[in-house]
C-alpha cells in the first residue's frame, strides 16, 4: 500500500526574470515501511521533491497524497497539523534550536500537540536514550558533536512517532564513522516500520536501502 | 511551552550579552520617557496623605456672572463669594463634606518676639480636619464649635513652629497673626509641597478672620462615593441655574465641578465650554505625546527586532515543520520580546523615578528639598502603566517582524541557515 504518492509534480520557481523549473512531471509512490534513497547531482530536485513529499513545499501542478489523503487543497493550519502527526525530518545541517538544551529540543514537536509537560519529557527522555544520548540531555547544541547532533535531531523526529522520516542529506556533515552510526539508526527506525525517504550523494549509503531512484535535471531518470 | 520560551529567552540574552544589553537599554530609555511623564502625572493625582481623598473630591473655585442686557462679564477664577456658599452650595445633600478654604498673606509675630514673618496661612472651617489628614505631633485641630464661635486658634506645620518657637513647646503659646493674637492648639507633620490644596505655613479658622464674609473661596466638595459625581456636578448645575433665574439677567457659570485630574490641568479660564475645550485639546496632546514616545523608539527597536529574528529564521522554518502554525510562531515571538521589554521595564521604571528626583523642581515644579511621597510613586496604576507601556512597546516593535517571519515559507526560512 502506498504511503506516499506523488502524481505528475512540476515545481517552477519564477522570478521577474527568470523562471526555473525544478521538477518536471515526477511520479513516485512509495510504500509503507520502505527505506528508499534519492540520489542525483546537485541542483537536480532531488531536496525539492523531499520537501514537496513532507509538506514543507507546494508543488506548481500535481498531486500529494499522503497516507490516503490529498495535500494540495489542504490550508495552512491543517498541514502544519498534518505534518505534526505524520512526518519527521533530519536536515543535514542539523537545525537544531542554539537557545534551547537537548532535552527541549527534542521535545519540540510534541510543544504543538496537545500533550503535557511530563508526557513530553517523558518521551523525550525515552527516544534520547533510545538514541544515546541521554547522558547529553541538558547540553546545548554547541556543545555537541556533529554526529551528536544528528542524533538529537533523530530523536526529536522521533518522538512525535511519526508513520514517515524525510531525511536530507542526514551524513552529509559527518565522518564515516558518524555516518555509520546514523545509518544504523535509521535502519532500526525502518525495521520497526517506519517509512523512509533520504536524500543521499553516498552511493554506498543508497545502495544499503530497499530502492534507489535517480534524478536529473527535476527528472526521474530511474 | 510558556516555559520553555522563557527558558529560552533567558538563555538567548545570555547567548547574546552584547545585543541584549543594547535591546534592554534601548527599551528601558523608552520606558524611562513613557514613565517619567506617567509618573509625574500620577504623582499630581495620586491620593496621598493628607490629600488622600483626592479621588472622591470635586474643586470649584471659578464664579463668572455675564449680564445678558450690557454684555459685561465679572469673573473670578480664584475663589466663590462667601455668600453664595453659604446660601447655594452649603445646601447641596450629595457630597459627604463640603469644605472651604481662603489662602491668604498674613503677618506673623510670633510670642515674645519682634521677629516679623511673611508666611501664607489657610483659612479653613473645621470640616477641613476630616477631608485631609494630617499628622498631629501635638495638639489637636479646631473644633466645629470653635469654628462656629470665631475663635482665634492656629495649627502650624513642624516647620513654621520651629521658626517661629525654636525648641520651644508652641501648644498654648500665641502669636499675632495681622496684629490679632492666635492661640496655637496643635502642629502638624510636615507635609509634601505637592498636597497643594491643603499646604499653608499655618492654618485658621476663617471665622477667624475680619470681614471674611466679603472674602472668596475655593470649596471641595467630598463625594460618599466617585459614581456620586454626575449627581454631584448636577447639583451644582442646578444652582447655577437657581441663581440665574433669581438673578436676571445674569447668567451664572462656576465653570465645574472639576475632578482631581481635571482641576491639576485647569488653565484658569473663566468659563466651562472654554476649560472643557482645553482639557480635550490637553487630552489630544497627551495620546500624541504618548504615541510619539511610544512610536519612535518602536520604530527603532522593530529594525532590531528584525536583525535579530532573521538570523533564527531556520529556528522559525524547523518549528513550522514539526506543526507550529503562524499565529504560534507569532506569539512565540510575542512572549520572548515581552521578556526583554519587561526587564527594560523594570530598569526604565528606576530610571524614571531617578529623573524625576533629579529632575523635581522642572517637572513638579517644587523646591530641590521637597518631598514626594512613596505611595504617589509606587502605586498599583504606576505598574498598571509601565505593563501597559511594555505591553505596546512589545506589539509596536516586535509585531511586525514577527508577523513577516512567521508568514515566510518554511524553505525559505530553513534555507537561510545553508546559506550562512
Amino acid at each position: 500500500m502506498a504511503i506516499i504518492s506523488l502524481e505528475n509534480i512540476t515545481k517552477i520557481y519564477r522570478t521577474k526574470e527568470v523562471e526555473t523549473v525544478a521538477l518536471e512531471n515526477v511520479n513516485l509512490e512509495v510504500q509503507q515501511g520502505e527505506f528508499l534513497s534519492i540520489m542525483g547531482p546537485s541542483g537536480c530536485g532531488k531536496s525539492t521533491l523531499l520537501n514537496i513529499a513532507g509538506l514543507l513545499d507546494q508543488p506548481t501542478e500535481g498531486r500529494v497524497i499522503l497516507d490516503d489523503i490529498e495535500t494540495v487543497a489542504m490550508r495552512n493550519g491543517e498541514l502544519a497539523r498534518f505534518r505534526n502527526r505524520m512526518l519527521g525530518f533530519v536536515f543535514q545541517s542539523f537545525h537544531l534550536v542554539r537557545s534551547l538544551n537537548v532535552l527541549d529540543n527534542v521535545e519540540l514537536p510534541l510543544l504543538y500537540r496537545k500533550s503535557t509537560a511530563s508526557e513530553r519529557r517523558r518521551r523525550a527522555v525515552e527516544v534520547l536514550t533510545r538514541v544515546g544520548l541521554s547522558h547529553r540531555m541538558k547540553h546545548f547544541p554547541s556543545q555537541l558533536s556533529g554526529g551528536q547532533c544528528q542524533r538529537v535531531a533523530i530523536a526529536r523526529a522521533l518522538i512525535g512517532a511519526p508513520k514517515i522520516i524525510l531525511a536530507d542529506e542526514p551524513t552529509g556533515n559527518l565522518d564515516s564513522h558518524m555516518s555509520q552510526e546514523i545509518m544504523d539508526l535509521l535502519f532500526d527506525l525502518n525495521k520497526e516500520g517506519t517509512t523512509i525517504i533520504m536524500v543521499t550523494h553516498d552511493e554506498r549509503l543508497a545502495q544499503r536501502t530497499q530502492r534507489v531512484i535517480r534524478f536529473f535535471d527535476g527528472r526521474r531518470i530511474q | 511551552m510558556y516555559r520553555i520560551y522563557f527558558k529560552q529567552a533567558l538563555q538567548m540574552l545570555k547567548q547574546n550579552p552584547f545585543i541584549s544589553i543594547i535591546s534592554i537599554l534601548g527599551t528601558a530609555l523608552a520606558i524611562m520617557m513613557i514613565m517619567t511623564v506617567i509618573v509625574t502625572s500620577e504623582i499630581q493625582n495620586a491620593s496621598f496623605a493628607p490629600e488622600v481623598n483626592r479621588d472622591r473630591t470635586l474643586y470649584l473655585h471659578t464664579f463668572t456672572t455675564w449680564d445678558t442686557i450690557t454684555n459685561i462679564q465679572n469673573s473670578n477664577s480664584t475663589g466663590i463669594p462667601y455668600s453664595f456658599c453659604k446660601d447655594y452650595i452649603l445646601p447641596i445633600k450629595t457630597p459627604e463634606l463640603i469644605v472651604e478654604t481662603d489662602l491668604c498673606q498674613t503677618i506673623v509675630k510670633p510670642e515674645g518676639s519682634n521677629d516679623i514673618h511673611l508666611l501664607e496661612a489657610l483659612g479653613t472651617d473645621a470640616d477641613f480636619w476630616e477631608l485631609y489628614t494630617f499628622t498631629f505631633v501635638q495638639g489637636k485641630p479646631y473644633s466645629q464649635e470653635e469654628f462656629e464661635s470665631g475663635l482665634r486658634a492656629a495649627v502650624l506645620r513642624e516647620r513654621t513652629a520651629r521658626m517661629l518657637f525654636k525648641d520651644e513647646n508652641p501648644i498654648g503659646k500665641s502669636m499675632e497673626v495681622n496684629f490679632l493674637p492666635y492661640r496655637i492648639v496643635g502642629v502638624v507633620k510636615e507635609i509634601s509641597p505637592l498636597a497643594k490644596e491643603s499646604n499653608a505655613a499655618f492654618w485658621i479658622p476663617y471665622t477667624s478672620l475680619p470681614q471674611y464674609e466679603n472674602d472668596i473661596f475655593r470649596i471641595m466638595l467630598l463625594a460618599r462615593d466617585k459614581s456620586d459625581f454626575p449627581k454631584i456636578k448636577q447639583e451644582i448645575a442646578d444652582v447655577e441655574r437657581k441663581y440665574t433665574l433669581a438673578n436676571p439677567p445674569l447668567v451664572l457659570d462656576l465653570n465645574g465641578p472639576l475632578e482631581h485630574r481635571h482641576e491639576v490641568l485647569n488653565p484658569g479660564y473663566p468659563h466651562k465650554t472654554k476649560t472643557e475645550h482645553a482639557l480635550r485639546v490637553h487630552k489630544r496632546k497627551t495620546v500624541l505625546l504618548f504615541s510619539l514616545l511610544l512610536l519612535v523608539p518602536a520604530l527603532n527597536l522593530s529594525g532590531f527586532s528584525l536583525s535579530r529574528l532573521r538570523k533564527r529564521l531556520d529556528e522559525i522554518g524547523i518549528r513550522k515543520a514539526f506543526g507550529a502554525r503562524r499565529h504560534v510562531i507569532l506569539i512565540h515571538v510575542l512572549f520572548e520580546n515581552l521578556i526583554t521589554t519587561l526587564i527594560g521595564g523594570a530598569i526604565g521604571l528606576l530610571l524614571s523615578y531617578l529623573a524625576i528626583f533629579s529632575l523635581r523642581r522642572w517637572l513638579l515644579e517644587i523646591s530641590a528639598d521637597g518631598t514626594i511621597p512613596g505611595q504617589a510613586l509606587v502605586s498599583f496604576p504606576v505598574f498598571l502603566a509601565v505593563f501597559a507601556a511594555c505591553l505596546l512597546l512589545n506589539l509596536f516593535s516586535a509585531g511586525i517582524p514577527a508577523y513577516r517571519v512567521a508568514r515566510m515559507p518554511i524553505v525559505d526560512s530553513l534555507m537561510q541557515n545553508d546559506k550562512k
